[in-house]
């Protein structure tokens, strides 16, 4: 499972598919694409584990090695951690 | 406060000496001494239209220049900024004391200047809409400034760009504009009315030559402006002109490297960095010629 790290308000702004969010915790500013973007408005409602997210963005199969990176990449950016 | 240029040369050496004298510049009161001629001479050229008080009770930033004592008072002589009996750079050769002051006033700014988002940039204005310059050091940032002062733009800053967190408008800090090696005769060649102050050799940057801000710059200092553009120069002997836009994300993160204070300023700095993005579409401008550089400018200003 996976969650917003305690304290991120996901303060961000977005142009065309790209985003510049906040990280409350580091004080670093990151450029995320949409889909990075959209993560982390899932883990803003709440934990979910990768399958769940996988399921909400509709990653298909040949995708999931994508999404298990990017969630490992977010986490090294301290915006989310496993629960 | 009356114009630095009210005051007699006796009374200025005088102010310098005592280290009486205040200068204001936008939102700083610079309190300066030096007993250093050169100084004095070079104040009076550059800074004659800028407001000047004896004895005010306040300043925000404190610039004493001197010559440092012993052996170096004899042989090669030398200047040290002094803040409050510490010297807290090198000392340079004595005839780089003008530059050193604008060294000195632009570390304070930088250091201490944060009710501002400070962006390592120049801004110019033209009818109510800045245009605002990030560059590297050899972009041109620079001579393309002083070309567009030389040629109407009211004159923000040549160095640093003072962004207000409140309002997301330019503070202007008009300042002598600092010109290096070749640009120094460019610039002289297409503004020869343009005031230069004394050309110093060997400084870390080169040949260095500081030309005065635009009179009706300084009387303006007070008038904030919004920005409309940000224009990452970049000069290129021989370029044809290019204006290519940058998507605004990637113009976030580029503002942000040349920004002196954009960590510091947590939350703050990222809000006000996303209004300048959205208010002021970014593009990387190659130019070759000034002339085709300023018909540019001209146009952008000219838009609705």
């Amino acid at each position: 499972m996976w969650k917003l790290l305690e304290g991120q308000t996901l303060n961000c702004r977005g142009w065309d598919d790209e985003f510049m969010v906040y990280n409350d915790v580091s004080g670093d500013s990151h450029l995320l694409g949409i889909d990075a973007m959209e993560l982390l408005r899932r883990l803003r409602s709440g934990p979910a584990s990768e399958e769940m997210l996988a399921e909400a963005l509709a990653v298909a199969p040949d995708e999931r090695e994508g999404l298990a990176l990017t969630l490992e990449q977010l986490a090294g950016l301290f915006l989310i951690e496993r629960l | 406060m009356s114009p630095l240029s009210d005051l007699a040369r006796p009374a200025l050496h005088a102010a310098l000496r005592d280290g009486n004298l205040c200068l204001r510049t936008g939102p700083f009161a610079l309190r300066v001494r030096s007993t250093l001629p050169a100084m004095a001479e070079t104040l009076a050229l550059l800074y004659a239209d800028y407001p000047a008080a004896l004895d005010a009770p306040f300043a925000d930033f404190h610039i004493h220049l001197r010559r440092p004592r012993g052996l170096r008072r004899w042989v090669r002589p030398q200047v040290a900024f002094d803040m409050d009996g510490t010297v807290p750079f090198q000392p340079l050769p004595l005839a780089q004391a003008f530059p050193m002051f604008e060294w000195v006033c632009n570390w304070y700014i930088s250091a201490r200047a944060h009710s501002y988002l400070l962006i390592h940039a120049a801004a110019v204005e033209k009818n109510g809409r800045v245009a605002i310059l990030p560059a590297p050091p050899g972009s041109g940032k620079s001579t393309l400034c002083a070309a567009l002062v030389c040629a109407g733009w009211r004159l923000l800053t040549d160095e640093m760009t003072l962004l207000r967190l409140d309002d997301g408008r330019v503070q202007p800090v008009p300042r002598p504009v600092s010109l290096k090696n070749a640009s120094i005769g460019v610039i002289r060649a297409f503004a020869p009315e343009a005031v230069f102050g004394p050309e110093v050799a060997d400084t870390t940057k080169g040949t260095i030559a500081h030309m005065k801000a635009p009179r009706d710059s300084v009387l303006r200092a007070a008038e904030a402006a919004a920005p409309a553009w940000i224009v990452f120069p970049r000069y290129e002997a021989n370029a044809s002109l290019r204006l290519e836009p940058i998507a605004a994300a990637r113009a976030f993160t580029r503002v942000a490297e040349n920004c002196f204070n954009y960590g510091l300023l947590g939350r703050e700095g990222f809000d006000a960095l996303g209004r300048l993005v959205d208010a002021a579409p970014a593009h990387e401008l190659h130019y070759g010629q000034l002339p085709e550089a300023l018909a540019l400018f001209d146009r952008l200003a000219a838009t609705p």
